[in-house]
């Protein structure tokens, strides 16, 4: 033996080392983004903490690492703005669906986004997306990233309480036509007062806590009467007597309303609904997977979905709420932003994401068999966003969201009339949509 | 060593802290007073670059009547807390004070409130308001009554927030003046109860008036403990309904990180700042007068 025993050993050892360990090394030199790191800002909820989980697949695939930080939904936007401020420290951010017009001009149009070398590249294809989600992520025309998840306002009422033969019957002696879901507004409010069976059931779930949530609530209202836009001068006044009968409407449900529901959100619409208090609500996706877990809700199974009831204007309004991939101008790694958001934005990803509450923005998933299999709301969320409201595209929604949700709170307090709350407004977002931007 | 030796020493020890400290505290509020003569807004910054306006902001605040409302609020809260405070916070220490020790385990229990975090009260107190599912909800039915919907009612969601910082804070107010009492030389007292006073008149003519200082100190740290109300309110009401609770902390941050308004906001942070100053002033004041006091008995 030319060596000793023992530096046989030793050599033998240091070389199936230097081979495992340069194994992978070399593996990971050889993929396209081998080095480099991604900074990704993204909200936080069930859907990004399953993206986070599932980040080691992308770097296996790219080589790159990824930097992820999930923020609270509701601070993605200021944080956006203060970093890109500060020159840019992101190469991609999720954008929510209002904020976009302000936050526009620090984006990549899509148009422009380099081509993803690991994913297919039809992924980034528009075409693959619900055009109303796409809308969420537009600005005058041009667009400016992948939507991510597609939350549009749906129905959702009590199944085994439309389906009972006592209730249908009772239903049917006293408003003289078949419970079913409402297709109008003047059935809903049949069967909000219907159902209204104090302390145990209620009819009506409003969304009255001054936030963005009265803003939607507001806006779907009143699409649904036919008001026409409310962020120009005078679109309130144009649209006065829809606007007056809208609010008036809301005025009327408040009545089948549970007590203390003047200060409603998410979580005491959710609450109630899941204890069963509730025969009908309106809620985004994002909201229905809780409704159908057992270790949250008392109502799995007992429910199903539904165009929102049309308005006096004969068309059901859903106001839509997306999330979209956005592609900072500053960023030093576009094509590896592009290569991230493609990959999450793809099909094949999707469906995984989907068990994590997910609710797609794209076509092909919303219609997998599947999927809607074990997502029974998912041709609800695809013809909602059919005929979608995106709400105001403007560089100042956040103002004018202020303003329609000071009013609309304040009418739901009882300090204001439908008529006065309707001239408030218009008043005040004539006066915000005239003066120079700032 | 010489004294001017002497006399630069603690300089030499001082300056790391001094500088880091300068850093941490000065540069941000100089940041933020630069920003507030800017108009730098999101769409300001998007276009290239936010311009110095000077006393532009200054002058939109003047007759800015959102932010007019939230500085009257704001005052309002405080002046309406820390009264209530100053009143619940004296009793109990008067009460704690002339009890027998097993009551004194109070002492602790009592300051357990203030501990619990800002944003976990707001949440415990809206749901303990919930007309429907909460505390008072039940308490009402069970008394037969319909609950009030406290946080839809611009009047009620007021007292509705003054309700939760008077249970968080009442405690730190108590410590306070609980300390205040223990302080109190009890040789008057003696000679006062020997005279025939009763507990009222202890109170009224001795206690009472050599509390006073303290009693200053407490509501002045108050005070300016409520500057800072905001987390809370925004769980529990989100400013509103309407403008009902919308304090100016409320507006600070809904003109700077709602409206991306940064500059504007900074401005209005401005005013809160000399707010705050002009209090902690005034601290210093009473603090320095209530030391010429003591030195002077």
């Amino acid at each position: 033996m030319i060596f000793a025993p023992r530096t046989f050993h030793v050599l033998a050892a240091t070389a199936l080392v230097s081979v495992l360990g340069a194994a992978p090394g070399s593996a990971l030199a050889a993929l396209p983004y081998a080095g480099k790191t991604l900074r990704v800002l993204s909200f936080n909820d069930t859907h990004a903490a399953a993206v986070a989980k599932r980040l080691p697949e992308f770097e296996k695939l790219t080589g790159a690492k990824v930097v992820f930080d999930a923020i609270a939904s509701n601070t993605v936007a200021a944080k956006t703005t203060s970093d890109q401020a500060a020159g840019g420290s992101y190469d991609l951010y999720t954008v929510d669906e209002p904020f976009m017009p302000q936050l526009a001009p620090f984006f990549v149009p899509l148009a422009q986004w380099p081509a993803p070398k690991t994913v297919d590249k039809s992924e980034l294809a528009p075409e693959r997306y619900l055009p109303a989600a796409l809308a969420g992520g537009s600005y005058k025309g041009t667009n400016f990233g992948l939507p991510i998840n597609g939350n549009v306002y749906m129905y959702v009422y009590r199944k085994d309480l439309f389906s009972d033969a006592k209730e249908r019957d009772a239903f049917k002696a006293k408003y003289k036509y078949e419970l079913k879901a409402p297709t109008t507004t003047a059935q809903m409010r049949d069967v909000a007062e219907f159902f209204t069976r104090p302390p145990s059931m209620y009819g009506f779930a409003p969304f009255t806590k001054m936030s963005e949530g009265t803003t939607v609530e507001a806006i779907w209202v009143l699409s649904t009467f036919g008001v026409r836009s409310v962020d120009t001068p005078q679109a309130l006044s144009l649209d006065a007597a829809k606007a007056t009968e809208a609010f008036q409407f809301y005025l009327d449900m408040m009545k089948f309303a549970p007590p203390g529901a003047t200060a409603w959100h998410h979580a005491e619409r959710m609450a109630a609904y899941s204890k069963g208090k509730l025969a009908q609500m309106m809620t985004w996706p994002s909201f229905v997977k809780d409704l159908e877990n057992p270790q949250k809700s008392l109502v799995v199974g007992k429910n199903d979905y539904a165009p929102p009831p049309a308005g006096p204007a004969g068309k059901p309004s859903a106001v839509a709420g997306t999330w979209t991939l956005a592609l900072p101008k500053s960023s030093k790694q576009k094509e590896l932003a592009s290569e991230f958001a493609g990959w999450w934005a793809s099909a094949s990803f999707g469906k995984s994401l989907v068990e994590s509450g997910m609710n797609p923005a794209r076509r092909d998933l919303l219609q997998d068999a599947a999927l809607v299999k074990s997502n029974p709301w998912f041709p609800g969320i695809l013809s909602n966003f059919e005929g979608a409201v995106v709400r105001p595209r403007s560089p100042d929604y956040n103002k004018l969201s202020d303003v329609v949700s000071r009013h609309f709170t304040k009418m739901i307090a009882g300090q204001a009339t439908a008529d006065a709350t309707v001239k408030a407004m218009d008043a005040e977002i004539s006066r915000l949509t005239s003066l120079p931007k700032k | 060593m010489t004294p001017s030796q002497r006399r630069s020493t603690p300089w030499v020890f001082l300056w790391p802290g001094a500088l880091l400290l300068g850093l941490l505290l000065f540069v941000p509020i100089v940041f933020s007073l630069s920003l507030s003569l800017r108009d730098t807004t999101a769409t300001t910054l998007a276009q290239g670059g936010d311009a110095f306006i000077g006393a532009g902001n200054y002058v939109e605040l003047a007759s800015d009547e959102g932010f007019h409302a939230s500085v009257f609020l704001l005052l309002k809260f405080i002046v309406v807390t820390t009264s209530i405070e100053l009143v619940v916070a004296l009793a109990v220490a008067w009460w704690l004070d002339q009890v027998v020790r097993p009551w004194r385990i109070l002492e602790s229990l009592l300051i357990v409130p203030m501990f619990v975090i800002p944003v976990v009260s707001g949440l415990t107190f809206r749901y303990l308001l919930d007309p429907g599912e909460g505390l008072i909800g039940f308490v009402f039915e069970k008394l037969g009554r319909e609950p009030p919907a406290m946080l839809g009612d611009p009047t009620l969601a007021f007292w509705a927030i003054v309700l939760q910082d008077v249970w968080r804070m009442w405690p730190f107010v108590f410590l306070i003046v609980y300390a205040g009492f223990k302080g109190l030389p009890r040789e008057p007292l003696e000679a006062i109860t020997l005279e025939g006073a009763n507990a009222w008149q202890r109170f009224r003519y001795l206690i009472l008036p050599l509390l006073r200082p303290t009693l200053a100190v407490a509501a002045l740290l108050k005070a300016i403990e409520s500057l800072r109300a905001f987390t809370e309110i925004y769980v529990m009401t989100g400013g509103g309904p309407g403008e009902a609770t919308n304090l100016l902390s409320m507006y600070v941050v809904k003109q700077a990180f709602t409206f991306f308004r940064v500059g504007y906001g900074s401005a209005v942070s401005a005013v809160f700042l000399f707010v705050g100053l002009g209090l902690a002033l005034l601290f210093g004041w009473i603090q320095r007068r209530a030391a010429r006091g003591a030195t002077l008995a």
